[in-house]
């Protein structure tokens, strides 16, 4: 059951000064945004979200080149004195996805909220580069802290982040949707403030190694394990939790809402499974990882249903995240001990972190979409869209390849998750789980189809359509690419996501 | 020499990309008939060298086996002739490119399916044979359009979901991790899945060749949208089940039990088709259910090769398979042709023709029918079962009866414009008469002469003249009363009325389901729920 090696007994290793770097460099940018100011600060925020990308390709390399995690000890104490960063296999994979992402996201604003000219600046942009630099330090501090406090202040800094991009455009929707993506985001914190609190009381440390060999299934660790597990279910918008999620990344720009639904909510998920599977390993019982599976299960069909009855397509494309968050969640009961134990087992953990990570750059192209559709036609009417991939055929395009990730039809990163979390369903009997993954993808397929078929229609007389930018609808296409190139990965366990999880 | 198969591949979807370019999207257009060439000429080459295969990243794989070329030729053929009448129609039409796009799409999936040789490629190949052609269905159409193509994406998307189901269970039941069609299946007699595998291999392949009772779908689909489209979707994209059913089934294995039951399932379908198709008045529909008794018959010949381990059975369906691409695709295109035609020479030469070969479904000796019936003899065995077959014939032969009385009696309109579907439709017969003759030898080991010896003769020739009898009966005494319309008469079918109740019941259960979700984003709910959870999870956890 022993998850993790103690980091104690690990010294720091070469390149970890990398993960200190991929956290506070983006917090430099920031600073830099400011004192820059408008004309010269949005370039420096897009040379340090490249080199995120580097950051995060190197210790991609040295993990996989090494076969262990990156470790890096701050300041030369060693826990449960001082604070440990270490990037394990799916640490990394996080990293990559999420600089790539950022990257991205920037590029699509860039015509928006890039550079302005001297003499009229805007606050937008300002605001826009900072939360997506301060989203990327956050999430590089989610996927590499060893500790559930350095954790809950990352979790806490993503949060804050994403606010302002919520209610970027100012109006009084989505000022409200901020708000109440706040005060649900708030109320999760406490509860898995709560929840630390009673560990830290119980073990006197919050080290998740040291953790991993303590722990004990008595009392107070349970009711911990479900406190803090709850409070991370509301941030990451699991059914029947989800109430903020429509309206914050429907209301949020184009580039925000693709980072909002591709990786702020894959932050809080990402601390799910490093709760479970590595620090309470050892109270992993199976009635209640099926508890959460169900709870992904109702998110699989009622998100998938409620997108399909949307009349606007971003309301449309942010239930279907209500939905893909769901497949996520079925890791827990179809990888039953440590990841690695077994090919099943691996497949399944592969599995998820390949939904993960495919649904991350379908979804972001996907939003992308959206927003262009919005910005050319000044509405997204689902039932108004005939024409479009007229007059916008790239981008009808995007939102098809994108699509048919998240339908799972090959080649796609969609279908090879969908494809091993099937196998590992069926291998072990769990005929339910089977089901509903099929039935999600059959959802999906309506939904998709309900929006292609009308982008596809006969135009309407004198189809007004707004020019979009061939730079955006680059980057949009791109990122559906990666979707697809994701699926010639081959379909069976992928070695580099079990590093640093024993043997 | 992986080129041309990297062409058939390659070539619908380069030119439906192209189709994204404004200046070349009305050249494109124009040269529909080409894509599907590389595919022909694959299947031809693919006689003389068996071992092409392509591989790709993601270990996927193509390669063409005999029974698989014998329809690749025929869909190919039926795709170029069809094509070339689909440019010709579309010519400054409006919204001919996006007509053009789901016709690529259709066209790649149909032709590529046949050589796809590993799970995932089958799968999305198979894909794109079914769910573009909802585009094909609703393009410029009304309500009635809408309607068949909401079925025809429901049945496609719920085929591709038992599909996923048998493909995923075929995998984790063999051992190893191949992923490769043949290896799979060769581990499938023993595989503890078994049961469960060829089960959805049946219903997802059921749907798509419309297996009584999963059928409903097929004559809505098939009596709506432009005609060209509905002869590659009949002659061409039907056969991914039947190429589905080759690949899939372990016919080397012996499986009784299941062999039996496809042979039951296919021969009711055989004969279901037959009665529902004698009560329709739109002959597009009397094809429709032609096709369901045709493919329901191939489906039987494939149950009785599978229950006494013929492996031969492919094969020999395959050339079967060949005849029915053409002729059932052609005989859409004759009814275009037909309305068109203004002289009354130019619709006596469409009607013979057309008559042939509708008669060859039920093997009218000497047309390519007859080589096709001829070939899989030994499949239906001696005895009751070839008894069965035969009496499918005779059904076959009344229902074409009913087919030719119903196109002889439409009126040809005098304002549609030339659009190549005569020309398309006598290649179509040419190659349909002769195609069979050709290959017979080579399929069957015996040669083409056999066909004209009298016992063939006899064998063929009875069920049909026994048919044309009872037809002729029927007319003299008058029973034959009603004139051509474009109703799809399906009452009586049980899960075409479910799918109605579905169709009306869906958007109010949906929205019942949306009232819960709607509830469930209240604050009270959403907070008390998560407290809930919490505690639920504690108490889980520590059980």
């Amino acid at each position: 059951m022993m998850a993790l090696q103690p980091i104690a007994a690990a010294d720091p290793t070469a390149g970890g000064s990398l993960l200190v770097l991929g956290i506070v460099l983006p917090a430099v940018a920031i600073v830099a945004l400011f004192v820059l100011g408008g004309r010269w600060g949005p370039r420096a925020a897009a040379l340090m979200l490249g080199v995120q990308v580097l950051i995060a390709l190197r210790v991609l390399f040295l993990v996989g080149e090494t076969g262990q995690p990156l470790v890096y000890v701050v300041g030369g104490w060693t826990p449960p004195l001082g604070i440990a960063l270490r990037a394990d296999g799916i640490s990394a994979v996080m990293m990559l996805t999420a600089s790539l992402i950022a990257a991205a996201a920037a590029g699509f604003a860039w015509r928006d909220y890039g550079p302005q000219a001297e003499g009229k600046e805007r606050r937008a942009p300002l605001v826009f580069l900072s939360a997506l630099l301060a989203i990327g330090a956050a999430l590089n501090l989610l996927f590499t802290s060893a500790d559930l406090f350095n954790l809950y202040v990352g979790l806490e800094l993503l949060t804050f982040a994403a606010i302002p991009i919520v209610s970027l455009k100012g109006s009084a929707e989505t000022l409200r949707a901020a708000l109440r993506y706040l005060l649900f985001a708030v109320f999760g914190s406490m509860l898995y403030l709560l929840g630390i609190v009673l560990i830290y009381g119980a073990y006197g440390t919050l080290d998740i190694a040291m953790l991993a060999a303590r722990i004990r299934p008595d009392g107070v660790t349970l009711l911990a394990a479900g406190l803090a597990t709850a409070g991370l279910l509301a941030k990451t918008a699991l059914f029947p939790f989800h109430l903020w999620l429509p309206p914050a990344h429907a209301g949020a720009p184009a580039a925000g809402s693709a980072v909002l639904s591709a990786l702020v909510v894959k932050g809080s998920l990402f601390l799910i499974v490093r709760l479970w599977f590595d620090a309470l390993p050892a109270i992993r019982e199976p009635a209640a990882m099926q508890l959460l599976a169900s709870l992904g299960a109702a998110a699989v069909i009622l998100g998938s249903l409620s997108a399909l009855r949307q009349a606007r397509l971003k309301l449309l494309v942010a239930y279907s995240t209500v939905a893909q968050i769901g497949y996520m969640f079925f890791v827990f009961t179809l990888v039953p001990a440590a990841p690695a134990e077994t090919w099943i087992a691996a497949t399944a953990w592969t599995g998820g972190w390949m939904q993960v990570v495919a649904h991350a750059f379908a979804k972001a192209a996907m939003f992308m979409a959206a927003g262009m559709v919005a910005e050319a036609l000044g509405h997204d009417r689902i039932d108004d869209l005939a024409g479009l991939a007229k007059k916008l055929p790239l981008v009808a395009l995007t939102f098809a390849v994108s699509g048919l990730s998240l339908m799972g039809i090959p080649p796609s990163g969609g279908f090879s998750a969908k494809w091993m979390l099937l196998m590992a369903a069926l291998g072990q009997g769990h005929w339910f789980w089977a089901l509903v993954i099929i039935a999600g993808g059959v959802l999906a397929g309506a939904y998709v189809f309900r929006v292609l078929g009308r982008m596809m229609a006969e135009p309407p007389q004198n189809l007004a359509a707004r020019p979009v930018s061939g730079g955006q609808q680059g980057v949009a296409l791109a990122l559906a690419l990666v979707s697809v190139v994701l699926g010639l990965l081959p379909l069976e366990p992928a070695a580099v996501l079990l590093i640093g999880r024993g043997p | 020499m992986n080129v041309l198969l990297a062409l058939t591949l390659g070539l619908p979807l380069v030119m439906a990309l192209l189709l994204l370019v404004k200046p070349l999207q009305e050249r494109i257009v124009g040269l529909l008939a080409l894509a599907p060439l590389p595919g022909l000429l694959l299947a031809l080459a693919s006689g003389r060298y068996p071992d092409w295969a392509l591989r790709l990243p993601g270990g996927w794989r193509f390669e063409l086996d005999r029974p698989a070329a014998l329809l690749l030729v025929a869909a190919a053929l039926i795709w170029c002739a069809a094509g070339a009448s689909a440019s010709k129609w579309l010519k400054g039409r409006f919204g001919a490119q996006r007509f053009a796009m789901w016709w690529l799409l259709t066209l790649w999936g149909s032709l590529g399916v046949f050589a796809a040789a590993d799970l995932a490629g089958f799968y999305v190949l198979y894909a794109a044979a079914s769910l573009p052609a909802y585009g094909l269905i609703v393009w410029d159409g009304g309500a009635a359009e809408k309607r068949a193509g909401r079925l025809t994406l429901a049945a496609a998307l719920l085929g591709e979901a038992l599909l996923l189901g048998a493909f995923v269970l075929l995998a984790a039941g063999a051992p190893g991790q191949s992923l490769l069609i043949a290896d799979c299946v060769a581990a499938l007699a023993n595989s503890p899945f078994r049961d469960a595998v060829i089960a959805l291999l049946i219903a997802g392949f059921g749907l798509k060749i419309g297996l009584v009772p999963l059928h409903g779908w097929m004559p809505l689909s098939y009596a709506s949208g432009p005609l060209v489209a509905t002869a590659v979707l009949s002659g061409a994209t039907s056969k991914a089940g039947i190429v589905g059913l080759m690949h899939f089934l372990p016919f080397e294995a012996a499986l009784h039990g299941w062999g039996m039951f496809l042979l039951a399932a296919g021969l009711f379908s055989a004969f279901y088709g037959v009665a529902a198709g004698l009560f329709q008045a739109n002959p597009r529909a009397v094809l429709a259910y032609s096709s369901v008794s045709q493919l329901g018959q191939m489906a039987a010949l494939l149950g009785a090769g599978l229950a006494v381990g013929n492996a031969e059975a492919a094969l020999l369906v395959g050339f079967y398979g060949l005849y029915h691409v053409l002729t059932k695709g052609g005989l859409f295109l004759a009814i275009g042709a037909l309305a068109e035609a203004q002289s009354a020479r130019a619709r006596r030469l469409l009607l013979v023709t057309a008559g042939l070969a509708a008669l060859g479904f039920a093997g009218l000796p000497l047309v390519g029918g007859a080589l096709a019936k001829l070939a899989v003899k030994p499949l239906a065995g001696d005895g009751l079962t070839a008894l069965v077959f035969a009496a499918a014939a005779l059904g076959s032969t009344l229902l074409m009866l009913s087919f030719i009385r119903l196109i002889s009696a439409l009126a040809p309109s005098h304002d549609t414009p030339g659009t190549g579907a005569r020309r398309a439709w006598l290649f179509i017969f040419a190659l349909a008469m002769l195609l069979p003759w050709l290959l017979f030898d080579v399929v069957t080991g015996l040669p083409a002469a056999y066909a004209v010896s009298p016992g063939a003769l006899f064998d063929l020739g009875w069920p049909v003249a026994a048919g044309l009898l009872i037809g002729g009966g029927i007319a003299a005494a008058g029973l034959t009363a009603s004139r051509p319309a474009t109703e799809v008469r399906t009452r009586g079918d049980v899960l075409m009325k479910l799918w109605d109740v579905l169709d009306h019941a869906a958007p109010s259960s949906v929205q019942r389901l949306a009232r819960f979700e709607a509830a469930s984003r209240q604050w009270t709910t959403s907070s008390s729920l998560l407290v809930l959870v919490m505690l639920v999870l504690t108490i889980l956890a520590g059980s």
